[in-house]
């Protein structure tokens, strides 16, 4: 053993957290959905945990008021640079060993969705249960964050278990009709919603430590199901949630 | 038997009272509460206890009983 050798593996302190397997995660495929603010913080975490096998795909191009809340774009970016073109390269940065592979799409329009893992960085109710139906059909582990302000949250999505649509009910409906009713045609409406990045961090890094159990082999661990931060109470709770009858998601369990 | 429960809006902390039937579900709840704090209000899940409250479930299912609170829980949508 050379002396001090400990301080020559990047991963020496993670390897420390004895389930924590390190290995895994350099195996892990994971897809990242969105490239806006959660994730940014995603994929900075992903990367620094050891991830090295990331999707991104995002269909959007950089605007400045993108930048409280984005680690990797810059003031000299603009809308014809896609966010998620920047983000891989900016965030490869970090570990010469990270390949990330950058998609600029709609996530309606992608069709591998063969991975490990989905991380959820989107910014509405369409886009989501989109990704969940076929996280779902897929099998695959599905870890959805969302934010309002000072508040967030975590859905983890076991391949199984009750999924976001589960969750929803005609609120969300309607949320969406107006969406969609807003532009008059098959373009969606998405208003600007308050965000700011301690809120964000916070999400984001709970997004990834669940990734992290999964990857370990401790989907026991996870939130179960749904986790509500509130930043001004500084508080968060877990909500268990059942398989919703009707649910398209799980005909065969609820038939 | 009809029930009387308390709904809190968690987002103001404002409270309706609401009586329900037993065969009436979650989403009646989700509607009424809604439309009395506002058509615009966005997404909401309703709780009770530690658990998240499935649309299709009635009052009878979910064990409402006479002056229980649930609580209304406003549904993030952002992250970009």
């Amino acid at each position: 053993m050379k002396a001090r050798e400990y301080d020559t593996d990047r991963f020496d302190r993670m390897r420390r957290i004895p389930w924590l397997d390190v290995d895994a995660f350099h195996r892990a495929r994971c897809l990242v959905v969105g490239a806006g603010a959660l994730g940014n913080e995603v994929v900075k975490n992903m990367v620094l945990a050891g991830f090295r096998d990331i999707t991104v795909i995002d269909m959007d191009g950089i605007v400045a008021s993108n930048l409280s809340r984005c680690i990797f774009f810059r003031d000299s970016d603009d809308e014809s640079t896609p966010k998620a073109e920047v983000l891989a390269s900016r965030a490869s940065e970090l570990d010469p060993d990270v390949r990330i592979t950058p998609i600029v799409s709609k996530v309606q329009d992608l069709e591998n969705w063969d991975c490990d893992v989905i991380l959820g960085c989107l910014d509405n109710i369409s886009a989501r249960l989109h990704v969940n139906s076929h996280a779902m059909y897929h099998k695959v582990p599905y870890i959805d964050g969302a934010t309002d302000g000072f508040r967030g949250k975590v859905q983890v999505v076991l391949p199984g278990g009750p999924c976001l649509e589960c969750s929803m009910n005609k609120s969300h409906m309607n949320v969406m009709d107006q969406r969609f009713s807003c532009t008059g045609n098959s373009m969606m409406y998405v208003p600007k919603m308050a965000s700011e990045i301690t809120t964000t961090s916070i999400i984001a890094a709970i997004q990834v430590r669940e990734a992290m159990k999964i990857i370990s082999g401790k989907p026991d661990t996870c939130i179960r199901n749904v986790m509500y931060y509130d930043g001004l109470s500084g508080t968060m709770q877990d909500y268990e949630l059942s398989v919703g009858r009707g649910c398209p998601n799980h005909e065969e369990i609820s038939e | 038997m009809t029930v009387r429960i308390t709904v809190v809006n968690t987002l103001n902390n404002s409270s309706i009272r609401m009586e329900l039937e037993p065969y009436e579900s979650v989403e009646d709840i989700v509607d009424t509460a809604a439309e009395y704090w506002g058509k615009d209000a966005g997404a909401y899940v309703l709780r009770k206890g530690s658990k998240l409250l499935n649309r299709g479930q009635t009052v009878d299912e979910i064990n409402l009983s006479e002056d229980d609170v649930i609580e209304l829980i406003p549904d993030p949508e952002g992250g970009f």
